[in-house]
């Protein structure tokens, strides 16, 4: 098989993987609907209310933000691996998650309603990489600036991460401090319609210029120098991509709250199947991705009858799946 | 094209390493820079590429200053090919000479029909096509360096600033690296290649820019300019250079003594 038939065929056997999943969400829940009410509710119109209700409000916004956050983590993951030239990397590296997740504390601290907590964590997942962002410039004169970024990002997320223990003890803790744990757990239980609609702008921000500068990515492997004399400025889309991917990265999770893992397991998936060119690789990691926390979400909310947050899920699974991938890594590459 | 640098200091912040510069390279032209480790060859490389702002002097290609030129299309003129090392991630072999096109595709859109086309023509002129579809990273170090001298012709540059093209390949593949270096004065391309072995110099028959005590200097010729002495001086070992004399294959080579 070729090279570019081998990569198509593994596009279509996803897009059916997701499709099949997709329907089957809407089947799986604590409210069993058979297939032929999902057929008769989704194609014709169904009589009962009651189907229609669950369908439509309750699943259906589910389904869309899980597959929205699955993509649009694993995305973000694959572009700041690009950008930092090395497969370790995730949306936590920039201090961007410790930095949305102190702006959420906050805003629970404060008693915000859930658009003025989305609003501030976005804002402050924002900050931690601007701060990030700032004092790896200044510091870096003849340093490597790119383990100058990691390290300061690591700074800024323990700097953020020691604020939210601080939030945390200052908590009211009958409501405040378990509404805050919750938020670190990651949730898709009160995800509504509208929600997803005021995602939608954000996301298309961010993910049109990552889609359309992917080509581009697969230069920044090569070394500063190499790169800037193919005729490219590095700094300049490595700023452009940082930005977009920081800004799906935070919209995503001041809805969702944290989910880790993704971004970092789902790419070195990808990146097996289907090679390191990041073109190829940007909507594919947001298929795998969205598949994956489809079916985390599906079994957080059908395993037991009360629902398990999905950060607990994707780090129970994403955990020694990347071992598994570490340990395999060396031979695939090869 | 012409590239010329005018009585430049080189170097970063506040500390210059070489001073007055004056060189002048021709396109078919091959130069070898000879210098011991440490004497600015790779401040050298990185003032003609246009990553370091010469600190006073000027450089000019085709007669315009550096200063006019767009310091990106000028570094574009000038391909760069590093010396082996490791990647982070494995790209196909053509992807990896698409890079080459990189600065002739908008920001925000993907190579064409015809970038492709020139890539694959560049894996053909270093008759390297079969390696099309490999992956870079399980190429050996010789294949490796002529997919990145492809991706130097797929940039379409001028010139082809080599830092140490032959180092950590073996016996062999370092000869048909010569080889191609020599084929490619062929393509009217100039090439500016660091070495460590006088040897090479005189495979290339090419012009050399001597690095030492703080200046660079363009010296001539090879034939005149290595001698045994002057080898003697440079890395400070004594040195005998012979001629070889075989149909089609005359040419002087170094002998070190110990």
């Amino acid at each position: 098989m070729t090279k570019s038939s081998y990569n198509s065929a593994t596009y279509i056997i996803i897009s059916l993987l997701l499709a099949v999943s997709t329907m089957i969400s809407f089947c799986i829940g604590r409210y069993g609907i058979s297939y032929q009410e999902l057929t008769e509710a989704l194609f014709n119109h169904t009589e009962n209310p009651f189907i229609n209700v669950i369908l439509f409000n309750v699943r259906l916004p589910r389904i869309i933000m899980a597959l929205l956050a699955g993509g649009v983590l694993s995305m973000a993951g694959t572009s700041y691996q690009a950008v930092f030239r090395n497969p370790m990397v995730s949306p936590d590296i920039l201090g961007v998650s410790s930095g949305a997740a102190c702006g959420a504390s906050v805003g629970i601290l404060l008693s915000l309603n859930s658009f003025g907590i989305q609003i501030i964590s976005f804002g402050f997942g924002l900050l931690a990489v601007f701060i990030t962002y700032g004092i790896s410039k200044i510091l870096k004169k003849g340093n490597d600036e790119i383990l100058m970024l990691i390290l300061t990002g690591m700074i800024i997320s323990a700097l953020f991460g020691s604020a939210i223990s601080l939030l945390k003890y200052v908590a009211d803790q009958d409501t405040k401090l378990p509404a805050i744990t919750f938020w670190m757990m990651g949730s898709l239980t009160s995800v509504t319609t509208s929600d997803i609609k005021s995602l939608l702008p954000s996301l298309m921000i961010g993910i049109i210029p990552l889609m359309l500068i992917s080509w581009k990515l697969n230069a920044l492997s090569l070394s500063e120098d190499e790169a800037f004399s193919l005729g490219i400025n590095p700094a300049r889309i490595r700023l452009i991509t940082i930005l977009c991917a920081t800004l799906i990265t935070a919209s995503i999770i001041s809805f969702t709250g944290l989910i880790g893992w993704i971004g970092l397991i789902i790419p070195h998936f990808c990146r097996f199947v289907i090679g390191a060119d990041t073109r190829k690789l940007m909507p594919f990691s947001f298929l795998c991705g969205a598949i994956f926390l489809l079916w985390v979400d599906n079994i957080s909310r059908s395993i037991t009858a009360l629902e398990i947050p999905i950060g607990i899920i994707t780090s129970i699974t994403g955990a020694p799946a990347f071992l598994l991938f570490l340990a395999k890594g060396k031979r695939i590459t090869n | 094209m012409k590239l010329r640098v005018n009585n430049c200091s080189m170097g970063y912040y506040n500390k210059t390493v070489l001073r007055d510069v004056t060189l002048d390279i021709d396109t078919g032209d091959i130069v070898c820079v000879l210098g011991r480790n440490g004497t600015g060859k790779t401040t050298l490389f990185k003032t003609l590429l246009g990553i370091l702002p010469p600190i006073s002097g000027d450089l000019f290609l085709n007669e315009k200053s550096i200063k006019a030129w767009d310091r990106r299309k000028f570094a574009n003129c000038i391909a760069y090919i590093p010396q082996a090392h490791a990647m982070p991630f494995s790209y196909p072999v053509i992807e990896m000479v698409l890079m080459g096109r990189i600065s002739h595709v908008n920001m925000f859109s993907s190579p064409s029909k015809k970038d492709i086309i020139i890539a694959e023509e560049s894996l053909e002129k270093m008759n390297i096509s079969h390696l099309r579809d490999r992956n870079f990273s399980t190429l050996s170090g010789g294949e490796q360096q002529l997919v990145i001298t492809a991706r130097a012709l797929a940039q379409k540059a001028s010139f082809i600033v080599m830092d140490e093209p032959t180092s950590s390949l073996d016996f062999g593949n370092q000869i048909k690296i010569i080889k191609q270096i020599r084929e490619l004065r062929e393509h009217s391309l100039g090439i500016i290649m660091a070495t460590h072995s006088p040897d090479h110099v005189f495979m290339c028959d090419s012009k050399v820019i001597l690095v030492d005590s703080g200046t660079a200097v363009m010296s001539g010729h090879c034939d005149k300019v290595i001698t045994e002495s002057m080898l003697n001086r440079l890395y400070d070992i004594d040195i005998i250079i012979n001629q070889i004399k075989k149909p089609d294959n005359e040419r002087k080579v170094c002998i070190p003594l110990l």
